[in-house]
């Protein structure tokens, strides 16, 4: 299995007690979604290695989960598998449709804006605080737009386009020259 | 030690004339600030801020579960983009 057919999981962060339990941080928006997989690919030397998996239980930490492995019943052996990147088949994931997407899906599509048409191209998604934002940039100015229900249009998958109809004033106050011109 | 009661919360004076001028206009656009202290108060709902983190103004759109908060909450001056990638993570 080559990485690029797959998504990335999460990463083993660390030991569970001594019998070979170990902790996965899922990176995913619901860990709990994984509380039933069997098996899981584990990168080592940059290759994928899969592993069985015994149980796995939730952790009281949100995104963490507690995972055994069949064959791993030692806290040396499990040590060896502690900060490698876990990975499954991208079929694993659901398809989206309508105007839900995965974040890496948009990425390189074009943003056409509901006044100012095509503005740019999303180069990245920043997913922290509340809202994700739309990292896109038009020539060399870059351009955050909120990813919200209220401003997006439509996601054309086929034209690998955006329609988004952003708040009035936002894609001027970046493509501003003086971007600290008004005061608060 | 928590703001006493009395004072009532913080909202810089600029950003709170801006908010209301704008509760008062259809047409909703954009209020840039530097004040991350301000607290987000109900009548902000709705409002796009464009909050500065000390790089840049990040796009805060506000909803009601952000009552309370400060607007420096929501424009971190840190970002940690994580291990590139396909993930799943979706809008949804």
């Amino acid at each position: 299995m080559e990485i690029s057919e797959c998504f990335l999981l999460g990463y083993v962060s660390k030991l569970f007690g001594y019998k070979g339990d170990v902790i996965f941080f899922i990176d995913a928006d619901e860990p709990e979604n994984y509380l039933e997989m069997e098996s899981v690919f584990v990168k080592k030397n940059n290759k994928l290695i899969p592993f069985f998996i015994d149980r796995i239980q939730k952790h009281s930490k949100q995104n963490n989960l507690i995972v055994k492995f069949q064959d791993i019943n030692s806290a040396e052996q499990a040590e060896l598998l502690v900060g490698s990147e876990l990975y499954l088949p991208l079929s694993f994931l659901p398809k989206l449709t309508g105007n839900k997407f995965y974040f890496h899906e948009v990425i390189g599509f074009k943003v056409s804006d509901k006044d100012k048409g095509i503005i740019g191209e999303i180069k990245d998604i920043i997913d922290v605080g509340s809202t994700p934002i739309f990292q896109v940039f038009a020539g060399h100015k870059e351009i955050l737009l909120p990813i919200h229900d209220n401003f997006l249009v439509s996601v054309d998958k086929d034209s690998k386009t955006i329609f988004y109809k952003a708040p009035e004033g936002l894609i001027d106050m970046y493509l501003a020259d003086d971007l600290y011109s008004k005061d608060e | 030690m928590s703001r006493s009661l009395k004072k009532g919360p913080y909202i810089h004076y600029k950003l709170e004339q801006r908010v209301f001028q704008m509760a008062s206009n259809p047409k909703k656009s954009v209020i840039k600030t530097w004040s991350r202290a301000s607290m987000i108060s109900p009548d902000f709902v709705g409002l796009t801020i464009a909050v500065h983190n000390g790089n840049k103004f990040i796009p805060v759109y506000v909803t009601e579960n952000m009552v309370g908060h400060k607007l420096g909450e929501f424009a971190p001056t840190r970002i940690f983009r994580g291990h590139a990638g396909k993930k799943d993570k979706a809008k949804k």
